[in-house]
C-alpha cells in the first residue's frame, strides 16, 4: 500500500513529541481511506507542526503563514469545487496558530468548505521557546507564565460549535481510535475540526507534571468534552456557490442606451453643486443629470460627499458637464449651486463652496433654506413644499436645466423615465409643476 | 496585506491588489483622498523585491490598467498593485463600454504533462516564473512561503535557494521596459516637464494646457507604471528640460524621492498637498515662480 506520510529517520521532532503521534494517526487514516494522493493537500501552519511538509510523501503540500492555514485551505477547497472537485485539504496547525487565526477558523467553519483541520494542542508555542497561548490550561507553567497560567483557556470546540462547524471532535494522543476519528473527519463532507491534546516534550513536560496518561485529566480539569462532539451534514460553500453561479446571469448587463440619443452642446464646461439631506435623493438627482448629459453626447463626472455615516446629515454631489474630456474633477468656482435643505446649505458653507461663488454663479435654493449673503443671483423656489423632500433636488435640476439649457430637457425626462419606471409620470408631473412655478407662462 | 503580498512573491502566486488610497495616517479621513501609500505599496516586502505598481487616473484607466495588472500578475506569477485613490475610485464618469478590450487575459504558462519530471519551482530561465500546475492535478505541488529549492523544500542558504530568491527579482526587472506605460505630451523647446500620476495627473495635464494657453510651454508626463520605475521614459521626457515639477497628493513628495536619482542634474520641484486634491492652479503657480 502506498505510504502517505513518512516515519522513521529524518523526522524533525523531539523525542516523545505529540506531533509525531498525530502524524502517524493521520498516515493510518489516509491509508484506510485509500484516497488518490493527488486529491489530498496537506496545508501546514507555522511552528514545529509546519515542518510536517517534509514528511508528506505523496499528497500536495502548501506551507502557509501563521494562523491563516484554514483560510488557505478554504481557498483551495473553493477553487477545487469550481474547477473540478474531489480535493481534500487537511490543515495541520498548533494551538498557537489556532489562537492567532481563530477568526479564520470561525469563518472556515461558517462557510463549511470540505476542509479538515487537525489542531495539535500541546498548550504552548513550542518552536519559539514555550510561550503560553490562549489554549494553555490554568496553572500551566510556560516561559511567559513562570508562576503558572492565570487566564482560563479558550474552549476551541465550543467556539467551533458556535461557528456552526459540521464536525467537531476532541481527542488525546493516547486514544486508540485517534486514526479512525481523523479518517471520519476527513471523509466528512464539509468543515471538520479535530483538536488533539498532546505533549510538548521540550517545554510542556519539562515544566509541568504532565504525561501522556494525564492528558485526559487535564481535559477533565478544564471541563473539556472529549470524543466526537458533533457530526452533521449541511451543504458545503463550494456546492452552494456552484449551484448559485449556474443560476445567475452569465454576463454582466450591458449599458442600455448609447450616447448621442439627444444633441447637447456646451460652449464651455459647467460645474454644478447639488446639496441637500442624506436619504432625499440628492445623488439620484445628480445621477439623472449625468445620465441626461451622457445621452446628449457630453462628458460627465459626478463626485459625492456625505458625513461618515450614510443616512443622516448632508449629501453633496458635484457634477461637471463638458463637451471635451474632463481633466481636473474638482469644481473651484461653481457655475450652478442647487441647495434644497438646511443640512446642504450648512455643508456648502463649511466646505467653502459658498465662499467660491462668483457673480456669474447661479444659485437655486429652497425658499425655506437659510443662506448667507452671496455675491451672485439667488433664485428662491418652493422645492420642498411643492415637489416633496425626496424629489426637491431633482426639481432643482430640472429648473436649472430649463434656465441654462446645458442639455435638452427631453434627455432629463428620458432619464426620469428609465429610473422611475411606473412612477415616472408622478415624478415628471411634480417636475413639470415646479417648472411652471419657476417659469410661469405669460 | 503586507504578509499576503510577501507570501505571493515567495510562492509565485499571481495576486492583484486593488489599493484605493485615502487620507492617512491611521484611520485618517473617511471618503477623503490621498496619494500617501505609493511607497508603502512598493516597499511593503522584505528583501528589496520589485512589486509592479500601476496607477490609473480615470474610470477608463481603471479598467485598462486592471487588465494590465492581471496580465503581468499571470505572466510573471507575482503580486501586482493597482494603486488608485478615493477620488479615482469614487468619482463616476462616462466610459465608452464598447471600446474596452474585454477578451480574457492570457493565463500563466502551464507545466508539461509529464508528472514525473515536474518540480514546483524548477525553471529553465531566470527571466520567467516556473510553469504552473494546480493543486489537485496529477503533478505533485509542493508550495511554501519559506525559502526553498526548486522542489519546494525548505533549505537554508544553499546556492540553489539563493538562485531561486534572485530569480524572483530578475523575472520582474527583465520585463521593466515592457511594463513601462506612460503618457508623454512633449512641447517643443519646453524647459519644464510637469510629471504626475493617478488623480493628480489630471490636474497636471490641465495645468499644462492652461500654461500653453497663456503662452508658456511645458511638457507633460503621466506615469501609469510607477514600479518598476520607468527610468528611460522619465529620462527621455526630461532630457531637454531644466526643471521637473512633480505633483502628488502627499506631504513630502514620496514618488519625487524615488525620481531624484533618476533625474540627477535636473531641478526637482515638488507640488504637494494633503487633505484635498491638488488643483491646476497650484501647479500653474509653481511653474510661474520658476
Amino acid at each position: 500500500m502506498a505510504s502517505y506520510i513518512a516515519s522513521g529517520s529524518g523526522v524533525p521532532y523531539c523525542k516523545g513529541c505529540g506531533h509525531l503521534l498525530v502524524l502517524r494517526a493521520l498516515g493510518q487514516a489516509l491509508e484506510s481511506l485509500r484516497l488518490p494522493p493527488q486529491k489530498l493537500a496537506v496545508v501546514t501552519d507555522i511552528g514545529c507542526v509546519g515542518l510536517a511538509d517534509s514528511l508528506v510523501l505523496t499528497p500536495h503540500t502548501l506551507h502557509t503563514t501563521h494562523g491563516r492555514s484554514p483560510a488557505f485551505a478554504t481557498g483551495l477547497a473553493l477553487a477545487d469545487s469550481v474547477l473540478g472537485g474531489g480535493l481534500k485539504p487537511v490543515v495541520l496547525m498548533g494551538d498557537g496558530g489556532a489562537m492567532i487565526g481563530v477568526n479564520h477558523l470561525i469563518h472556515a467553519a461558517l462557510l463549511n468548505p470540505d476542509v479538515t483541520v487537525l489542531v495539535h494542542n500541546n498548550f504552548l508555542f513550542g518552536m519559539t521557546g514555550g510561550q503560553s497561548s490562549a489554549l494553555t490550561p490554568p496553572e500551566f507553567v510556560t516561559s511567559t507564565t513562570p508562576e503558572g497560567n492565570s487566564v482560563p483557556p479558550l474552549d476551541l470546540a465550543q467556539v467551533m460549535l458556535a461557528s456552526r462547524a459540521s464536525f467537531v471532535a476532541r481527542k488525546v494522543t493516547g486514544d486508540r481510535d485517534l486514526s479512525q476519528v481523523i479518517a471520519r473527519a476527513i471523509a466528512h463532507p464539509g468543515f471538520a475540526l479535530v483538536e488533539v491534546l498532546e505533549l510538548c516534550t521540550a517545554y510542556g513536560t519539562r515544566w509541568n507534571p504532565l504525561t501522556g496518561a494525564r492528558l485526559r485529566e487535564v481535559a477533565a480539569d478544564v471541563g473539556y468534552e472529549l470524543g466526537i462532539i458533533k457530526e452533521s451534514v449541511r451543504p458545503t460553500f463550494g456546492s452552494t456557490y456552484r449551484e448559485r453561479a449556474a443560476r445567475s446571469r452569465s454576463n454582466p448587463s450591458e449599458p442600455g442606451v448609447a450616447p448621442g440619443r439627444f444633441s447637447g452642446s456646451l460652449a464651455r464646461p459647467l460645474g454644478v453643486v447639488l446639496a441637500g439631506t442624506a436619504g432625499e435623493h440628492v445623488q439620484t438627482a445628480a445621477r439623472l443629470l449625468c445620465q441626461a448629459a451622457l445621452w446628449s453626447g457630453l462628458e460627465v463626472t459626478q463626485k459625492y460627499d456625505s458625513p461618515v455615516t450614510q443616512g443622516t446629515g448632508f449629501s453633496v454631489a458635484e457634477v461637471i458637464l463638458s463637451a471635451e474630456p474632463i481633466l481636473y474633477t474638482g469644481i473651484h468656482a461653481p457655475d450652478g449651486v442647487l441647495v434644497v435643505s438646511e443640512d446642504g446649505a450648512r455643508e456648502l458653507q463649511a466646505s467653502g463652496v459658498l465662499a467660491r461663488v462668483t457673480p456669474e454663479t447661479l444659485v437655486f435654493a429652497d425658499e425655506q433654506t437659510p443662506l448667507p449673503q452671496l455675491s451672485c443671483r439667488v433664485v428662491r423656489l418652493p422645492f420642498r413644499s411643492k415637489a416633496g423632500a425626496s424629489d426637491a433636488a431633482l426639481a432643482a435640476v430640472a429648473v436649472w436645466l430649463e434656465k441654462t439649457r446645458a442639455v435638452p430637457l427631453e434627455s432629463l425626462w428620458a432619464a426620469v423615465d428609465a429610473r422611475f419606471g411606473y412612477d415616472a409620470d408622478t415624478v415628471a408631473g411634480k417636475l413639470q409643476q415646479m417648472l411652471e412655478i419657476a417659469y410661469p407662462r405669460k | 496585506m503586507i504578509e499576503t503580498v510577501q507570501y505571493g512573491i515567495m510562492t509565485e502566486t499571481p495576486v492583484v491588489v486593488a489599493f484605493v488610497q485615502r487620507l492617512g495616517p491611521s484611520t485618517g479621513g473617511a471618503t477623503q483622498g490621498g496619494q500617501g501609500d505609493v511607497l508603502l505599496s512598493e516597499f511593503c516586502t522584505s528583501g528589496g523585491y520589485t512589486i509592479p505598481v500601476f496607477a490609473p487616473s480615470t474610470a477608463r484607466e481603471c479598467h485598462e490598467l486592471t487588465r494590465v495588472a492581471f496580465e503581468w500578475a499571470e505572466r510573471l506569477r507575482t503580486p501586482v498593485v493597482l494603486l488608485s485613490d478615493k477620488e479615482v475610485g469614487m468619482t463616476m464618469e462616462g466610459v465608452d463600454f464598447s471600446s474596452l478590450r474585454r477578451e480574457p487575459v492570457a493565463r500563466r504558462r502551464p507545466a508539461a504533462d509529464d508528472a514525473s519530471r515536474f518540480a514546483t519551482y524548477a525553471c529553465d530561465c531566470t527571466e520567467e516564473p516556473p510553469p504552473f500546475a494546480a493543486i489537485g492535478e496529477s503533478r505533485r505541488v509542493v508550495a511554501t512561503g519559506s525559502a526553498h529549492d526548486s522542489q519546494g523544500r525548505l533549505r537554508k542558504n544553499s546556492p540553489e535557494v539563493i538562485q531561486q530568491l534572485i530569480r524572483l527579482q530578475t523575472k520582474i526587472t527583465a520585463h521593466a521596459d515592457e511594463m513601462a506605460l506612460v503618457r508623454h505630451e512633449s512641447a517643443p523647446g519646453a524647459k519644464i516637464l510637469i510629471l504626475s500620476y493617478g488623480i493628480s495627473a489630471r490636474a497636471a495635464l490641465e495645468a499644462c494646457r492652461r500654461l500653453r494657453a497663456a503662452g508658456r510651454e511645458a511638457s507633460f508626463l503621466q506615469l501609469y507604471t510607477l514600479f518598476p520605475v520607468p527610468q528611460s521614459a522619465v529620462r527621455q521626457a526630461a532630457a531637454e528640460c531644466t526643471h521637473v515639477v512633480v505633483a502628488e497628493e502627499n506631504l513630502t513628495g514620496l514618488y519625487a524621492s524615488v525620481l531624484e536619482p533618476v533625474l540627477a542634474g535636473k531641478q526637482l520641484v515638488r507640488v504637494n498637498r494633503v487633505g484635498a486634491m491638488i488643483g491646476p492652479n497650484e501647479i500653474v503657480s509653481a511653474v510661474e515662480k520658476l
